[in-house]
């Protein structure tokens, strides 16, 4: 786990975003990617821990990994929700098996397809998606 | 003549004339009753019959009762009928006449007694020899008082006439009580026959034989002829009458034999019909007989006796049973169980060919059987002077199915198996409809006895009404109905063995159908898993490529001068890291290949158990270990002699390696411990532990743990262990987990197991 506040003004215009996904090299790495394209990143491996530390309003938006034990991403999300209702969402996977079977099979069916985003993909890419999803209106 | 005179005259003359004068005297009424002799006098008297005739003209009433028969017909309508009203009596005797007052009766000296002698000779020489004459008034009243009665019972002249010349037989019934008179009204009644029907008990034809054999003879040779229909004659034919009827027959009597005639004797033939009650004995004249014209009586005899001959037997067959001294009833109603039970006993034991059974229920046999009807039937089926074949046909039940096994069983022991298995039994079905059990005997008698009782344990008490019979026909109908249940049971079994086979390819081909579905949902389950194992694979191949893909992506795009060199190191680590995993994954989705299409090849050699496992522990925490910043420690006890075993060196440490990490990706802290030793049983086994401290086996998974991606791990492909086991098992050994007793081991977690079969080849050379 590894949390940052930063607490300069410049820091209040950046976008800030949370990281989780149970591979420690995946969440660490993308952490690094944010923080370099001028975010403001937390992440968790571990999705109990990073529900248990959210607080309403301490994000942008939320980048969650969808296979993960002891809850995966949309329940994560779900409780989330209930804590910070504007905070927005993307879904990051390396299988669409998981991501179809969630939106079926889990009742998130409403979920939109653009908040998907499937592993591998380029650091630019990322960056690209989700100041997209950031920037929509809700 | 003065008043009340009374007197017998003999003159002739004085007769005539008195006579004459009576009928000139009398103003209302002539009154004359006379037999057959009688009645042409007064007309062959010249004088007499003037006066007649003077009388008529003045108005007189002449009523005149006579017998009118086929001789005087003629006489009769010429002369009589236009003076007198005539009426027909039977059996006249003698004669009176009876005017107002006066009274005369005469006799005649002519003793002729043919009618139409009398009738047509010369007036002349009729003379009356007496008469007696009255005017007596006490007399006459009474005269009068009588010829009312005659007249009142006589029948109109007209009528008489008629059945005369239309041949019709007077109407009558009447009861005859005279020997002679019997007699003669039999003879007559034969020979006047045109047909005769008669029906007498047993001494009835001794009776014909001594009063009416020359009749009889007449009847039968005019019926030879053509000109009479014949004698047909119904009675009980015994030993004393057998030689009689034989007699009778071969005159051309037609004969028929039955039992039980009623007490009348009766024949009927197209003129009257005859009756006695009276006991036909010793061939004595009866002494009573009604006798009967009366159309009814002749129509309801006559069909009493078609009924009665059609019910009846050939005489000659009768004959041909009593010299053969087969004594039997026709037909018998038993209404006394106890009794049809000893009848059933004695036809089954006296059985001499064959014995038919058909049973209602299976309880009727049981009482039966309990009985011993069926000992018996048995009994009789295995004489040897002459074999009884006994069939019988009962419907199906356990019991009856045991009971004959037993009597099987018996017939062994009691060596009579050399015989042909003369009893055979047949299997009905069970009919609510059947309520008879039918015994046929010899195809000669049968015994059906009617269920009242189905519930009832004896015999006596379960029958009501039997009908015992040696008719042949009605037999033979038993017969007939035993073989068509008996061939219909064939065609059942043979139904039922069809059925049975049918059932059995139902029964494959259901197999055959759930082998199918099973092995479709098999390879269904095969096609899901084999997708589960592409969504996997992909899964696992993807995500190791992120962290590859994200930090390239960073060391390019940042100012490679910012980078510190602790930068570049945790970014080299973790791009080798990652791309270890991939190359694990691949090599392991490599082997997975390699063990479904059965070609895991092994390289074996000796090597001592011990070393490969240390130097496993050793490879496998320099790997992993020092990427992880988990407190685990990793225990070894090595064995303390060497252990050699014949294995792939290379793929018995991938299991330990993924034994190990098995333990280590569920254990978040503690310790493995990793132990070998013998196995203490067979002393041909090596063990390897691995044991941790982790959270244990989902126990829905243990019974899947080593197939492929059993595991609810969110690492690793989940093929590890299945790789394990395969290897282990290509080895010659077993591979199990359980989870730990906390009590006992004081901690949680699980223990996985592997056995090696320990090399003799290298024990033989060390010792």
């Amino acid at each position: 786990m590894t949390t940052e506040n930063e607490t300069t003004k410049d820091n209040d215009k950046k976008k800030k975003i949370l990281i989780v996904d149970d591979e420690p090299d995946v969440s660490t790495v993308l952490k690094k990617v944010f923080k370099q394209s001028g975010f403001i990143a937390d992440s968790y491996d571990d999705p109990i821990s990073a529900l248990e530390n959210f607080k309403a309003g301490s994000y942008d938006l939320i980048l969650l990994d969808i296979k993960m034990p002891e809850m995966d991403g949309f329940h994560l999300y779900r409780e989330i929700k209930k804590i910070d209702n504007k905070v927005k969402v993307c879904f990051l996977t390396a299988s669409e098996m998981y991501y179809e079977r969630f939106r079926k099979e889990e009742g998130f069916y409403a979920l939109d397809k653009d908040l998907f985003v499937r592993k591998p993909i380029g650091n630019e890419d990322l960056i690209k998606k989700i100041n997209t999803i950031i920037s929509q209106a809700k | 003549m003065s008043n009340n005179t009374l007197e017998i005259l003999y003159n002739p003359e004085t007769i005539t004339k008195i006579y004459s004068q009576i009928l000139d005297n009398t103003n209302n009424r002539w009154d004359f009753y006379a037999d057959i002799n009688s009645l042409a006098v007064p007309f062959a008297i010249e004088q007499v019959n003037r006066a007649i005739l003077n009388a008529k003209n003045r108005g007189v009433r002449f009523r005149f009762v006579i017998e009118i028969t086929k001789a005087n017909l003629t006489f009769c309508k010429n002369s009589v009928m236009k003076v007198a009203e005539i009426r027909h009596l039977e059996g006249i005797k003698g004669n009176f006449g009876v005017s107002d007052t006066e009274y005369i009766s005469t006799s005649s000296t002519d003793s002729t007694s043919d009618i139409e002698q009398k009738t047509e000779t010369t007036k002349a020489e009729t003379t009356l020899q007496h008469a007696v004459y009255s005017n007596v008034k006490e007399d006459i009243q009474q005269q009068q008082y009588l010829f009312e009665i005659l007249w009142n019972n006589a029948i109109p002249a007209e009528k008489r006439v008629r059945e005369i010349e239309e041949g019709i037989q007077p109407v009558e019934t009447i009861a005859l009580e005279d020997s002679t008179e019997i007699a003669e009204r039999i003879k007559k009644n034969i020979e006047s026959s045109n047909e005769i029907k008669i029906c007498f008990q047993a001494g009835g034809l001794q009776l014909i034989y001594n009063n009416f054999l020359e009749p009889y003879k007449k009847v039968l040779d005019s019926s030879k002829k053509g000109q009479h229909k014949g004698i047909r004659c119904i009675t009980t034919i015994n030993k004393d009458n057998e030689e009689l009827a034989k007699l009778f027959l071969n005159a051309g009597t037609h004969i028929r034999h039955t039992k039980n005639l009623t007490p009348l004797n009766f024949s009927i033939s197209d003129k009257e019909f005859q009756a006695t009650a009276e006991k036909m004995e010793g061939g004595r004249m009866l002494r009573s007989l009604l006798v009967s014209t009366e159309p009814i009586y002749m129509d309801h005899y006559n069909s009493i006796f078609e009924q009665l001959w059609d019910n009846s037997i050939d005489a000659k067959d009768r004959i041909n049973d009593i010299k053969e001294g087969v004594d039997l009833t026709d037909i018998e109603v038993i209404p006394r169980s106890a009794r049809a039970r000893l009848l059933y006993l004695e036809l089954v034991k006296n059985a001499k060919e064959e014995i038919l059974f058909i049973f209602p229920t299976s309880s009727a046999f049981i009482r039966q059987d309990k009985m011993g009807a069926i000992p018996l039937a048995i009994e009789a089926a295995a004489k040897k002077e002459h074999t009884v074949r006994v069939r019988i046909l009962v419907p199906y039940s356990e019991s009856i199915e045991q009971r004959i096994k037993l009597l099987e069983l018996k017939r062994e022991e009691e060596d009579i198996t050399s015989h042909d298995p003369n009893i055979t039994v047949r299997y009905t079905e069970q009919s609510s409809h059947a309520k008879t059990t039918i015994l046929v005997v010899d195809r000669k008698t049968s015994l059906m006895m009617e269920l009242r009782d189905d519930s009832k344990t004896t015999f006596d008490e379960a029958i009501g009404l039997s009908t015992y019979s040696n008719s042949k026909a009605g037999v033979l109908s038993y017969v007939a109905m035993f073989e068509k249940l008996w061939n219909q049971t064939i065609l059942v079994e043979q139904l039922t063995v069809l059925n049975k086979q049918l059932e059995t390819s139902n029964e494959h081909i259901k197999i055959a159908n759930a082998q199918l579905a099973s092995a479709n949902e098999r390879l269904q389950l095969h096609d899901k898993m084999q997708q589960e194992f592409i969504n996997v694979a992909a899964h696992e191949l993807r995500t190791p490529i992120q962290p590859i893909l994200s930090t390239v992506g960073l060391l390019s795009s940042a100012n490679q001068a910012m980078i510190t060199r602790e930068e570049l190191n945790e970014s080299i680590s973790m791009i080798t890291r990652n791309a270890t995993r991939l190359k694990q994954l691949s090599e392991d989705i490599l082997d997975v290949t390699k063990i479904e299409s059965q070609s895991l090849n092994l390289r074996k050699e000796v090597c001592d158990l011990n070393d490969m496992v240390r130097n496993s522990i050793e490879e496998y925490k320099r790997n992993q270990v020092m990427r992880s910043n988990k407190d685990i420690q990793i225990k070894y006890t090595s064995y303390d002699d060497t252990l050699f075993v014949e294995v792939d060196r290379s793929r018995i440490a991938q299991v330990i390696s993924n034994l190990l990490s098995n333990a280590f990706k569920f254990t978040k802290e503690g310790r493995i411990v990793v132990n070998i030793g013998r196995d203490q049983n067979n002393n041909k086994e090596v063990i390897v532990s691995v044991k941790d401290s982790g959270r244990g086996i989902d126990p829905e998974v243990v019974p899947r743990l080593f197939e492929k991606f059993a595991s609810k791990s969110f690492q690793g492909t989940g093929l590890g262990l299945f790789i394990s086991r395969s290897i282990v098992e290509a080895h010659g050994g077993r591979i199990w987990a359980v989870n730990n007793n906390k009590v006992v081991d004081g901690q949680g977690g699980a223990t996985f197991y592997f056995t090696l079969p320990i090399s003799r080849r290298v024990q033989t050379n060390r010792n």
